[in-house]
C-alpha cells in the first residue's frame, strides 16, 4: 500500500512537472484602448495621432545590432513620449534566446537566423523588414594565403573556420566558397557565438573568421583581414520585427503606429549628417551601457552600414508582388518581403537546418504578414504624411 | 517458509531464505522503477494528447524515439548523426572525467594522509573550489584555444572537486586502529598509506566518482557551448538555433540515458573492487 501510494505521489509530481511546461501564454494579449486623438496629430512631430490613453509596449530589443535602434532613437527624440507610449527595451544578444522569452515582450527584433527560428518554432510572424545587413564579414590573419588571394580555390581547402553555426554568418561563408566553386566539405567548421570566435581566432585557433556587427569591426580593428562580407557577396540577410498573433490582433494599432515611427525614425536618420552623427552617440552610449565593447569609431561605422527601409520603401517591402523566383511556390504571388526572407530559408533548407515543408507552411500560414504594413500606409494616407 | 522465524532453520537454509527475500525485494525495486518511467512517459503523452500541454513548447516520447530512430542515420538538421554526437560527447566527457580521476583522487589521498601537502594545498582548493565550472570559459579559451583540450578542461573543473574532496574525507576517516595494527607490525608511514588508508577510504572514492560523473555530464553542454562541431551539447544548441523542441529533448535524453549506464557500469566496477566490504 505504502509503495502504491508513493507511485501515485511521483506519477502527480511528474504531471505536475509536464503540465508546467505547457503554461507559457502570452500574458499581455489583451484588448486595450487604442483610441487615438487625430486633432492632436499636427502637434506631435511626425503628424502622427497620439494616443488617447498611456499605453506601454514592450520591445524585444537586439542590443549592439542597428537593426533594433530607430526605436531608442524615437525614444531619445521624445517621439514615443509626444504619441502617448512608453517603451520598455527587453534585451538580448541573440535571435534563439529571444524567440525562447517570447513571451517577455510585444514586438521583437531579429537577424534573419532569428527571423526563421521565430517562424519555424513559433509561429510568430513577420511584420517588418529593419535593415538588410551587409556587415556580415570573413576574417583570415594577414600572412594567410587568402588574405593576399581569396579567389583562388587551393588556398581555402582544409582551412578551419569559426563563426556561428546555423546562421547568416554560415551563408556568408557558403556564398565564399560556392564563388570558387567549393562547398562547405572543403573547409572545417567550428560553431561559437561571435563574440567567444573573436577571443578564439586571437588567440589563434582557426584559420577563418566569420563574425557580424561590432565583432565584425573589432577583428578589423585587431588587424584581420576582411575577404568577403554579405554585401560584396551579394546575400541579402534581412532582418525584422516579429510579433504573435494573439499580440498583433490586441495591440494592432500600437504596433502600427510604433512601426512607422521606427521607419520615419529611419528616415530622421539618413536626413543630416547631424542626425546619424546624434544616431552614432546614442548607438555608443547605450553599447558602452550594455557592456559591449565599442568606440566612437566602431559606433560610426556599424551606423555608415545600417540598411534600414525609408517608410516608403518599407511600404513597397510588403505589398509589392512577384512570383516565387525559386519557383517552387506557386499558389501566389510573393510580396518582395517574402523573397527576400527565402533567400535566406532556401540556404538553411539547403544546408538540412530546415526543410521545404516548412517553407510552404510559412507562406500557406502567412507569416511573414503585409497586414502592418498596409495598416501603416492607411494611416499615413488618411494623416497626409507622406513616404 | 518465512524469515522472521529464522530459530527452524538450519544456516544453509538461512542463507537461501535471505537471499531469495533478498531478490524478492530486488525484483519488487526492479518492477516499480519500470512502473515509475512507463507511468511518466504514459502522463507526458496524455499530456500533449489531450492538449494539456501545447506541443509547440514539448514534444511527446513518441516523437522523440521516432528522431531518435530517424537521427540514427540522417544528420540533419544539426550536421551529425546521432551515433557521431554521442561518441564527440563521450569524448569531451570522459577526457575531462579520466582527468579529473588520474589527478584528483590522489591529490586527495595525499592531501588527506599527509599534513604538509594538506596545509599546503588546501587553501588553494579551498579557494577554486566553489568557482562555477562555466566561468573559466573565457579564461580557457585564451590558454588552451577552443579544441578538445578546452572542453576537456571545462569538464576537468566539474568533476575534479568531488574526486578529490570524496577521496580526501574518506582517507581521513581511516581508523585509528587499522592504522595501529600496521604501525605494530612494523608498516613504515607509506606502506600504511598503501595498504590501509587508500583500500579504507574507497567507498568514499567511488561516491564520488559517481558525483563526478554526474558533474562531468551536466557540465557537458556549457563544455560544446564553448565550440563545438558536433556532440550532444552541440545538437542542443543547434535544436534551440532552429527553434527544434523535439532536437533538444532529444538531446537532454540521451545525455540522461548515457549518464545513467555509465552510473551502472562505475557500480559494477565498485561491486567488482569492494565487493569484499559488503555483509
Amino acid at each position: 500500500m505504502k509503495r502504491f501510494v508513493s507511485v501515485l505521489i511521483i506519477l502527480s509530481m511528474s504531471l505536475a512537472l509536464i503540465t508546467g511546461c505547457g503554461s507559457s501564454e502570452k500574458e499581455t494579449a489583451s484588448e486595450g484602448n487604442y483610441e487615438v486623438d487625430m486633432e492632436k496629430a499636427s502637434e506631435t512631430t511626425l503628424g502622427l495621432a497620439p494616443f488617447k490613453e498611456r499605453q506601454k509596449l514592450r520591445i524585444g530589443f537586439f542590443t549592439g545590432s542597428p537593426l533594433s535602434y530607430p526605436f531608442l532613437f524615437a525614444d531619445k527624440l521624445g517621439y514615443f513620449d509626444e504619441l502617448n507610449i512608453d517603451i520598455e527595451y527587453v534585451p538580448f544578444t541573440n535571435g534563439p534566446a529571444m524567440m525562447e522569452a517570447n513571451n517577455d515582450w510585444d514586438i521583437g527584433g531579429v537577424g534573419l537566423g532569428g527571423l526563421t527560428n521565430a517562424m519555424k518554432g513559433y509561429d510568430l510572424r513577420i511584420i517588418d523588414i529593419t535593415d538588410y545587413e551587409e556587415n556580415l564579414a570573413l576574417f583570415v590573419r594577414p600572412d594567410h594565403p587568402l588574405a593576399e588571394d581569396p579567389k583562388d580555390p587551393e588556398n581555402w581547402k582544409g582551412t578551419e573556420w569559426i563563426y556561428p553555426a546555423g546562421t547568416t554568418a554560415q551563408a556568408v561563408l557558403v556564398n565564399a566558397l560556392e564563388e570558387v566553386g567549393l562547398d562547405m566539405s572543403d573547409i572545417e567548421s567550428i560553431n561559437m557565438d561571435v563574440a567567444n570566435a573573436l577571443t578564439g581566432f586571437q588567440g589563434g585557433t582557426g584559420d577563418g573568421l566569420g563574425v557580424w556587427n561590432v565583432i565584425a569591426f573589432e577583428a578589423e580593428d585587431t588587424g584581420f583581414v576582411r575577404i568577403g562580407d554579405a554585401g560584396t557577396l551579394g546575400f541579402t540577410a534581412p532582418c525584422g520585427t516579429v510579433v504573435s498573433e494573439k499580440t498583433l490582433e490586441a495591440k494592432r494599432p500600437l504596433i502600427e503606429t510604433a512601426i512607422a515611427v521606427f521607419h520615419l525614425t529611419t528616415e530622421w536618420i539618413y536626413e543630416s549628417d547631424e542626425n546619424m552623427e546624434q544616431a552614432v552617440a546614442w548607438f555608443l552610449e547605450d553599447g558602452e551601457n550594455e557592456g559591449i565593447r565599442i568606440n566612437q569609431s566602431i559606433a560610426e561605422r556599424v551606423m555608415e552600414w545600417y540598411r534600414g527601409p525609408t517608410t516608403g520603401e518599407f511600404i513597397e517591402i510588403f505589398t509589392n508582388e512577384a512570383p516565387d523566383e525559386a519557383g517552387i511556390y506557386t499558389k501566389r504571388d510573393l510580396i518582395q518581403a517574402e523573397r527576400d526572407i527565402l533567400v535566406g530559408v532556401d540556404f538553411f533548407i539547403s544546408q538540412g537546418n530546415y526543410t521545404e515543408e516548412d517553407r510552404e507552411k510559412f507562406l500557406d500560414d502567412g507569416l511573414i504578414d503585409p497586414s502592418v504594413a498596409i495598416g501603416v500606409k492607411e494611416m499615413l494616407d488618411e494623416l497626409q504624411i507622406e513616404y | 517458509m518465512s524469515v522472521s522465524d529464522p530459530n527452524h532453520l538450519n544456516e544453509s537454509e538461512y542463507v537461501e531464505s535471505v537471499r531469495r527475500e533478498r531478490k524478492r525485494s530486488q525484483y519488487q525495486s526492479a518492477i516499480l522503477s519500470v512502473i515509475g518511467i512507463l507511468g511518466f512517459l504514459i502522463l507526458w503523452q496524455l499530456s500533449l494528447v489531450t492538449g494539456l500541454v501545447n506541443s509547440r513548447f514539448l514534444s511527446s516520447p513518441i516523437e522523440v524515439v521516432s528522431l531518435f530512430i530517424t537521427k540514427l542515420t540522417d544528420p540533419r538538421p544539426d550536421g551529425a548523426v546521432i551515433g557521431a554526437n554521442i561518441v564527440s560527447s563521450l569524448i569531451v566527457a570522459l577526457s575531462g572525467f579520466g582527468l579529473a580521476i588520474v589527478i584528483g583522487i590522489p591529490l586527495g589521498l595525499l592531501m588527506g594522509w599527509y599534513k604538509g601537502i594538506d596545509s599546503f594545498l588546501r587553501p588553494i582548493f579551498e579557494i577554486i573550489r566553489p568557482i562555477p565550472p562555466v566561468s573559466w570559459i573565457p579564461l580557457t579559451i585564451v590558454w588552451v584555444g577552443i579544441g578538445l583540450q578546452a572542453k576537456a578542461m571545462i569538464v576537468f573543473f566539474a568533476a575534479f572537486v568531488p574526486c578529490l574532496i570524496n577521496s580526501y574525507t574518506g582517507i581521513r576517516q581511516t581508523r585509528e586502529v587499522l592504522i595501529n595494527v600496521a604501525k605494530t607490525f612494523g608498516a613504515s608511514d607509506f606502506t600504511t598509506f598503501l595498504k590501509v588508508g587508500i583500500p579504507y577510504s574507497m567507498t568514499m572514492t567511488f561516491a564520488g566518482v559517481k558525483v563526478a560523473i554526474g558533474n562531468a555530464w551536466a557540465t557537458l553542454v556549457a563544455a560544446e557551448m564553448l565550440a563545438a562541431s558536433s556532440g550532444l551539447g552541440y545538437m542542443i544548441l543547434m535544436g534551440r538555433q532552429f527553434g527544434r523542441v523535439d532536437l533538444v529533448i532529444l538531446g537532454i535524453a540521451v545525455i540522461g540515458l548515457i549518464g545513467t549506464l555509465i552510473t551502472i557500469i562505475i557500480n559494477a566496477v565498485e561491486n567488482k573492487i569492494l565487493g569484499w566490504r559488503k555483509l
